[in-house]
């Protein structure tokens, strides 16, 4: 730990000095004449440059603390208020499309367009949510709350939560019965398994189907997606996985952060993600998670 | 029903009153507040049957006016909030919310919730059976007819099952069901739940239409679909 040592050793220094010229004799001057009064001034001296660096550290303790009380409260309001004031005007956006979605069914072109609009929507909702994620993962203040989940619920849940973005696509399931449960933090973990929905999705032909999977590997649950889009260049198979990259010559729009965010939020629950392509065409991403030893389970033998 | 019941929207933000406004004017007699302080005024003044209210007030929280309102009211809440707190919903339902709606929502999703709102308040839990399309739950014969055939449920299930059925359409705690089912000391004990839930919807969906009869609220609890 560094002290400011200056400051510190001058004023030990300096209440030595005073103890001398008033209190050694003799009097009003800073002489010292036997040992016994050098053994006094020296443990003076020590007491001081101690009571001074307890003086300091205290002081440090307590600016640090208020620092980080300061930026907690500021992270939190910065937070609430971006998604407060990004989220409630898209709110109005999807509503209002949502509406006239009912009402002009009948209307080919008008219905088109807002379904065009509500569809927009939803996407800057979805990047809102990956910026605020990033934020979030890297703000070191992420804490998992982590429970003991159904495989099949998790991609369930998550299929029905992104209807809106699937509408376009065939969704293929193949879940493994009887899986383990697995021990993780539902929301979070969905989001980085909505962004290899939504990186599927964008990135394969309107109306192709979408292969989602989970199987038991050993002592891992293996999900998958599959999509029958270009697939990925070779050298780029892991790069994509990283921050803001994305494929040269892909199509437009997006930030490349959904295959980073899902990356990090995958390796927080001690499992991995990696793409490979599929033999034909299409890319497949796979999310590797431990089997973790089952909780126990007391009165599963209820008639 | 449904029909001319009265609508307190509490929001400050104009757009989304107004889009609320339109698209559910058809159906009900819309009420606006826009203000925390003004709502809890109008709850008691205009007496409405289902209340909107936003999380964010430019006065005071969404979750205070919550509190003050059941402080003496009954009268069916839905909040509307953001996505990625879940211990807030958790916790707005656990402080007398009926129900939330995470923005962005669509306005299906809306109507839903305030028909269940309202259907809820309309006192269904005197009925000693429950009928939804071909399931039938008869409370005191505990019995459980899917197509007219009677569907084998452990007792666990059952309670489960009739647990979400008194409550069809609103969401309830994944804290509620375990303080009901296993006992307040079995509270952490999420899992059973998850493995009895997933027992129940391969039982249940004997029948097609049943496939997502039960959804999940991730990170807060269950709710039965009333309507498909």
């Amino acid at each position: 730990m560094f002290y400011s040592t200056g400051p510190i050793f001058f004023g030990a220094v300096f209440t030595a000095a005073i103890w001398d010229y008033f209190f050694i004799p003799p009097h009003g001057t800073l002489s010292i004449l036997n040992v016994e009064d050098i053994v006094i001034i020296m443990s003076f001296f020590v007491a001081s440059v101690c009571m001074g660096i307890l003086a300091f550290r205290i002081r440090q303790r307590e600016q640090q603390l208020q620092a980080k009380l300061i930026s907690e409260r500021l992270y939190q309001v910065m937070f609430d208020s971006v998604s407060h004031e990004l989220k409630t005007p898209l709110t109005a956006i999807i509503g209002s499309a949502t509406v006239l979605e009912q009402e002009q069914k009948k209307f080919g072109s008008a219905h088109a367009l807002t379904c065009q609009i509500a569809e927009s929507a939803y996407r800057i909702s979805l990047t809102i949510d990956n910026l605020l994620d990033f934020l979030r993962l890297n703000s070191g203040r992420l804490q998992l709350k982590k429970e003991w989940q159904d495989c099949e619920d998790f991609i369930k849940a998550n299929l029905e939560q992104s209807q809106h973005v699937l509408t376009g696509h065939q969704i293929q399931l193949n879940v493994s019965d009887s899986l383990p449960l697995i021990n993780i933090d539902f929301s979070f973990l969905s989001h980085a398994f909505v962004n290899l929905l939504f990186n599927a999705v964008r990135y394969s032909p309107a109306g192709s189907a979408i292969q989602i999977a989970a199987e038991q590997s050993d002592k891992n649950i293996i999900f998958s997606v599959s999509d029958c889009g270009p697939g990925i260049p070779s050298e780029h198979l892991v790069t994509i996985f990283q921050k803001f990259f994305r494929v040269p010559g892909s199509a437009s729009g997006g930030l490349g952060l959904g295959l980073a965010i899902a990356k990090e939020i995958v390796e927080m629950h001690s499992g991995s993600v990696w793409a490979e392509n599929c033999v034909g065409s299409g890319a497949s991403f796979f999310m590797r998670l431990p089997v973790e030893p089952q909780p126990s389970f007391p009165s599963l033998g209820e008639a | 029903m449904a029909h001319g019941a009265k609508l307190l929207i509490v929001d400050d933000e104009y757009s989304i009153c107004r889009f609320l406004e339109i698209s559910l004017g058809a159906d009900y007699f819309i009420f606006k507040a826009h203000t925390g302080m003004r709502g809890m005024q109008m709850v008691k003044d205009v007496r409405p049957d289902v209340v909107i209210l936003d999380l964010e007030l430019p006065d005071s929280s969404g979750f205070d006016v919550l509190k003050k309102i059941r402080a003496w009211s009954g009268v069916p809440v839905i909040v509307l909030t953001v996505r990625g707190n879940e211990a807030d919903k958790v916790a707005l339902l656990e402080a007398g919310a009926d129900d939330y709606l995470t923005k962005p929502f669509s306005i299906t999703e809306l109507k839903v919730r305030i028909r269940g709102a309202l259907r809820h308040a309309s006192g269904q839990k005197i009925n000693a059976v429950f009928e939804l399309g071909p399931l039938k739950i008869n409370f005191d014969a505990r019995m459980v007819l899917l197509n007219e055939c009677e569907l084998k449920l452990t007792a666990t299930e059952y309670d489960i099952l009739k647990l979400l059925a008194q409550h069809a359409g609103k969401v309830v705690t994944q804290r509620h069901l375990m303080r009901e089912i296993w006992g307040p000391e079995a509270i952490e004990h999420t899992h059973y739940l998850r493995i009895y839930i997933a027992q129940l919807r391969r039982k249940l969906s004997q029948e097609p239409s049943f496939q997502d009869f039960i959804v999940t609220e991730p990170g807060v609890g269950y709710r039965l679909r009333t309507i498909s």
